[in-house]
């Protein structure tokens, strides 16, 4: 049963998926570029930690587009159908929604072992001067951790119905509301950028993305 | 304007009065005329403001060694701020902090007009300003006064102000970094160890550009800049072509800073501040004939080599936290994985 | 007699302007229970309803002896269900569908899904969202039946199909029965494709339930009498009227229900006389049973 999911899963997402799993290989070998040279001087050293370092956004960028992506695949067809023909499968829901879950998980390992083998192959190619040293686990273990968790945030969203997503947009837009009239009061609280903190700091939810990025660093 | 302002003005227009008579020229009699009339229009507004500060009533705020004339509406936030900067002034400049008693300051808010006292050091602040937000421009402002009071060879080393607000802990991972990373053989060589080569990388040995990189790095210094003199320009393609003589003329010829930066420097500076105690600054920045790494070893108290493998010390030990994951982090991220994960088989679509 | 679907009280409600209430329905075991009612009176809203995809405000729905939507899974392994919309994924092939279908149902016949594509001449290779409607709801009905199914629920299976492909469809439903045992409920609007295959009627309206019976008590029922010189008021009728209306001169034609032959005597009885009694067939005799439940009588 899981293997019919996960194929019909792979299926669905494959085309999109694989050029997404080629940029995640070669997002660390571009962030070291500048290092690739055997003669670089340490000259280049501030400005690998520079190039590395102004990559790293798109790591967190990359991990929210395919956690995105793989949400959305996992649930559009069964949108298409309004959910009749999953809901009328003969196993439990929370099951069936536990197996699609698993299934785009185990495509999103792919990323994540495709972006952790091009960074060994980057750390071990780079020509890295003295006094830095290379993370390829621990940016991989990162960028997992960030990719699962935006898909799971992904997915219960796209999971939920209408009215669930209505719900949240409400309570978004509620607080935005909230700040303006408190503003326009004269009052000056900072609302948002406090609930901002809440979600950013840790352990807040989004706290795995915040924070710099390097694959290389002292 | 005072008395004697306006007896001058009138003594100059007095003086232009032959040159106008005797003048034959209608143009010029013109031109003579209306510099007249600016000359009188000036008098008129230095008059208008002499008055107006005899009008103005000021206050004095002392503390410590900081005078600070201000309006009598802002006295009471500037005293509070001055006890708050003094006490940081003190605390870094030490009994250099007291020569700031002959540097009276005026403070005075932005979007009000300055008080018309002469020769008063400028404090402004934002008209929304707090206590603590007078209190950094007050340092600010003092540790200005402090550095050009120091002489040039001091205040050309260290660079920009030296400010009091800068925690150590910060400054030192910057300038980790920097010593991980600057394009210079003596950097490097200070990483590894050698205060020979710290002293060099921070500038405190003069007239050896030589040991701050080697031959590439010096071309690549070359290379990377290009605001250069036409008559350098034959030594310019020379070190181009591999002349390392000639990369040393040019670089002679362009001054370049230390491969260390001001960051690191400074950072130097605070350590023997406080290795020296209250006279370490004013034996830093008045050395009369002394080098720079004399006075730190009369600043500090201590042979300079020492100093600068304590500095070297200071600086490793403070190497910023490598790109790891906290086990917390690791295991919060987790959590809110499988929370979202159970929201998703909890919807209400499939209950 | 046992049921293979047994509704009593079902209360929902969707938006202001649709409810079911206090609906009671049973579907006797081994029948082939014909829902019909117009387009509206919420027949596929009550097949959702039994099936677990909706939840009702009140009532109890038990399906093959089990409790919704306590023990759904158990009973949607044991019914094959054709929505009125195909729901099928759409990017799969027909190969594909039949597999990924197969592996949730542990009572699959692949060897008898085989045969029926090859009855349903359906291409294997082909997508889904290349098929076409024809196809699909022969994909529909094959998937349905290769479950092996204790009860079959269809809605509006033979909609929009042409004559030849509605009675491939048919015929491959009705040899299914004639294998099995098993139960078949069949919501549509096409009185006359019930009428032909189907042994059980409820009819439906506005939310309701109108009427429930065999097939055959359905038919012969309702019938129009042409009554010379009738009188005011009908008094005690061993049959239901359902409608009067005037005729010409001192005739009326009545719509009744439940009428048999020797019924004729009771207009002896009240001084009128029977000219006539027209058969109604089924699509009559449902819009004939619409109409006066719409009516309030006289």
């Amino acid at each position: 049963m899981f293997r019919m999911i996960l194929f019909t899963q792979w299926k669905w997402s494959r085309l999109t998926l694989l050029p997404l799993v080629v940029t995640a290989f070669a997002l660390p070998l571009l962030s070291v570029q500048r290092a690739g040279n055997p003669q670089t001087t340490p000259w280049e050293a501030r400005q690998l930690l520079n190039s590395v370092e102004s990559w790293g956004v798109a790591y967190p960028v990359l991990a929210t587009t395919i956690a995105l992506f793989m949400a959305m695949t996992a649930w559009s067809a069964d949108h298409r159908g309004r959910h009749v023909y999953a809901l009328s499968l003969p196993i439990p829901r929370w099951h069936y929604a536990l197996q699609r879950f698993g299934a785009g998980a185990i495509l999103l390992g792919a990323a994540v072992i495709a972006l952790w083998l091009g960074a060994l192959f980057a750390a071990g190619t780079a020509s890295i001067p003295a006094g830095l040293h290379a993370y390829p686990t621990v940016i991989a273990v990162r960028f997992a951790l960030a990719l699962f968790l935006a898909y799971a945030v992904f997915f219960a969203i796209t999971a939920g119905t209408t009215r669930t997503a209505g719900y949240v947009l409400a309570i978004i837009g509620g607080i935005i509301v909230v700040q303006v009239l408190l503003e326009t009061a004269g009052v000056h609280v900072a609302l948002v950028p406090f609930i901002g903190d809440r979600l950013i700091l840790w352990p807040g939810p989004l706290e795995i993305f915040s924070g710099r990025w390097m694959l290389i660093d002292v | 304007m005072s008395e004697r302002h306006r007896w001058a003005v009138a003594a100059l227009a007095a003086s232009m009065m032959p040159a106008i008579v005797t003048a034959q020229d209608t143009t010029a009699l013109v031109q003579r005329l209306h510099q007249l009339e600016l000359l009188r229009h000036a008098a008129v507004v230095a008059v208008a403001r002499a008055e107006s500060a005899r009008r103005e009533k000021l206050d004095t705020v002392r503390s410590g060694a900081l005078v600070i004339v201000v309006r009598p509406g802002e006295a009471a936030l500037v005293r509070q701020a001055s006890g708050v900067a003094w006490t940081r002034l003190d605390s870094l400049y030490g009994d250099e902090a007291a020569t700031l008693s002959s540097t009276p300051m005026l403070f005075f808010l932005l979007g009000r007009p300055r008080p018309q006292v002469a020769h008063l050091y400028p404090v402004i602040a934002d008209s929304a300003a707090t206590s603590a937000d007078v209190a950094f421009q007050l340092v600010r402002a003092a540790s200005e006064v402090i550095r050009e009071k120091a002489d040039t060879l001091f205040s050309n080393w260290t660079g920009s102000l030296l400010l009091a607000e800068v925690p150590a802990a910060t400054e030192h991972a910057r300038v980790y970094v920097e010593l991980v990373t600057a394009p210079s053989v003596a950097v490097r060589r200070c990483y590894a160890g050698t205060a020979d080569a710290c002293a060099a990388a921070l500038g405190l040995r003069e007239g050896i550009l030589q040991s701050w990189g080697d031959a590439a790095e010096r071309r690549a210094l070359v290379a990377h800049s290009t605001d250069y003199l036409g008559r350098l320009r034959p030594a310019v393609d020379a070190c181009m072509l591999g002349s390392d003589s000639a990369c040393l003329d040019v670089l002679h010829a362009r001054g370049f800073e230390p491969p260390l930066s001001t960051d690191a420097r400074q950072s130097l500076v605070r350590l023997t501040l406080v290795s020296g105690g209250r006279r370490a600054l004013g034996r830093l920045a008045h050395g009369a004939s002394r080098s720079l790494s004399q006075r730190f070893a009369l600043a500090a108290g201590m042979p300079v080599d020492s100093l600068i493998l304590a500095w070297r010390r200071a600086i490793i030990e403070a190497r910023p936290k490598p790109v790891t994951i906290a086990p917390a982090r690791a295991w919060t991220a987790l959590g809110w994985i499988v929370l979202m994960g159970l929201m998703a088989f909890r919807s209400s679509r499939w209950r | 007699m046992s049921h293979a679907v047994d509704i009593r009280d079902l209360h929902y409600r969707a938006g202001k302007n649709f409810e079911i209430r206090e609906l009671g329905l049973r579907v006797p075991t081994g029948s082939l229970y014909g829902f019909l009612g117009p387009n509206g009176s919420g027949k596929t809203t009550t097949v959702r309803l039994m099936l677990g995809l909706l939840r009702p405000l009140g009532g109890t729905i038990t399906v093959l002896g089990a409790s919704v939507p306590r023990d759904i899974p158990r009973i949607l392994a044991r019914t094959g269900y054709v929505p009125e919309q195909p729901h099928l994924y759409t990017t799969l092939t027909v190969d594909e569908a039949l597999r990924f279908h197969a592996v949730f149902y542990p009572t699959w016949d692949g060897t008898w899904a085989n045969e029926l594509v090859g009855h349903f001449q359906l291409d294997r290779a082909r997508r889904l969202s290349q098929l076409s409607k024809g196809e699909m709801g022969k994909l529909e009905m094959l998937l349905a039946l290769a479950q092996r199914p204790e009860l079959l629920v269809l809605d509006e299976p033979t909609d929009g199909l042409d004559p030849v492909v509605r009675r491939d469809v048919l015929a491959a439903l009705l040899d299914y029965v004639s294998q099995q045992n098993a139960t078949v409920f069949i919501s549509s609007h096409l009185v006359h494709e019930l009428e032909r295959i189907c042994d059980w009627v409820g009819v439906m309206d506005r939310g309701r339930l109108v009427a429930e019976l065999p097939m055959q008590s359905f038919k012969n029922g309702i019938k129009r009498l042409r009554v010379a010189n009738p009188p005011a008021l009908p008094g005690d009728t061993p049959f239901v009227v359902l409608a009067r209306e005037a005729g010409n001169g001192a005739s009326e034609t009545w719509t009744v229900r439940g009428w048999q032959a020797p019924m004729s005597q009771y207009f002896e009885g009240v001084g009128a006389s029977l000219r006539e009694v027209i058969d109604l067939d089924l699509e009559e005799g449902f819009v004939e049973l619409l109409r006066t439940f719409r009516e309030p009588r006289g």
